[in-house]
């Protein structure tokens, strides 16, 4: 899971100056958690580096929720807020806010990539 | 019933994998090639020791147009036109268990156990696509296991090394 959170924050940032700069103003980290698998990663923002770890950061806020659903979320098929309310996806927001909400930023794909690459 | 990894199997996973696609209402447009390594584990009887089996499969519009096993003498690229969109890559003992329908290959993915490479803001696009190919590759086509079936018992001689492909538990971008 963290190999594949990372690439996709890779993909995003570099094809996003906007999602680059997020991440890059942001220091913090944020748990992510597929809650159905048992599995969780941290996304720790550093400045100049966004790092994924395959271990849930102790205190950290957190975003928890069934894989699938959280694919729906990050490829734009889902609300985040809808998500949210429905209760599909569950945060956990400890302070600070911030990277919970970069880090949704981040991982979400920006339309565009789905409209230029639409052949696949 | 098509022993596994023959030409017949290939043609009833084409056959599964296609039946299951035309009941989605949103297929993907387009093709992708997709790669699959199986290499030798020590435990599966269907991949000889120090050896790799390498597998092609091109999806058009959803569907699977061809799977097919390469021998060692043909050349990837020139087979898929030169593109490999994704390319999934684990030990044969796990390709044996999804292939036995004993194990969940979205949960392989994520744990590392298989290796998948490739653009995955698309695979999360087309999640429910991609669940049902892996659906009727995991439990569709009743198979025969000639050499015996998973789960293997005994420890595994190359499990080192695929426990340290799966591990993995770092990644970093750069902002």
């Amino acid at each position: 899971m963290a190999a594949m959170v990372g690439d996709l924050i890779e993909a995003n940032v570099s094809g996003s100056p906007t999602r680059r700069r997020v991440a890059g103003l942001e220091l913090g980290s944020v748990v992510l958690r597929s809650s159905e698998r048992d599995l969780a990663v941290t996304v720790s923002f550093r400045g100049r580096e966004v790092r994924v770890t395959g271990t849930p950061e102790p205190g950290a806020p957190a975003l928890s929720g069934a894989w699938d659903d959280m694919a729906r979320v990050v490829s734009g098929r889902r609300s985040p807020v809808a998500a949210l309310l429905h209760r599909e996806l569950r945060a956990f927001p400890r302070r600070p806010l911030r990277p919970l909400l970069a880090a949704a930023y981040v991982l979400k794909v920006p339309r565009s990539v789905y409209r230029e690459g639409g052949t696949r | 019933m098509p022993d596994v990894y023959t030409d017949e199997w290939y043609d009833a996973v084409r056959d599964a994998m296609n039946a299951s696609a035309a009941k989605l209402a949103d297929l993907p447009e387009g093709a992708f090639v997709v790669a699959i390594e199986i290499f030798a584990d020590g435990c599966s009887p269907y991949v000889e020791e120090g050896r790799e089996r390498r597998f092609l499969a091109r999806i058009e519009g959803g569907r699977c147009a061809w799977y097919r096993e390469l021998d060692s003498a043909e050349d990837e690229r020139a087979e898929a036109g030169g593109r490999v969109d994704y390319r999934f890559r684990g030990p044969a003992s796990s390709f044996d268990e999804l292939a036995a329908g004993l194990a969940d290959p979205i949960d392989a993915a994520l744990r590392g156990t298989i290796k998948v490479r490739g653009d995955i803001r698309f695979l999360l696009r087309h999640a429910d696509h991609v669940k049902a190919l892996l659906d009727a590759y995991t439990s569709s086509v009743a198979t025969t296991w000639p050499e015996g079936r998973p789960p293997y018992g005994g420890a595994r001689e190359g499990g080192a090394r695929a426990s340290e492909e799966a591990a993995a538990p770092e990644a970093t971008a750069g902002a």
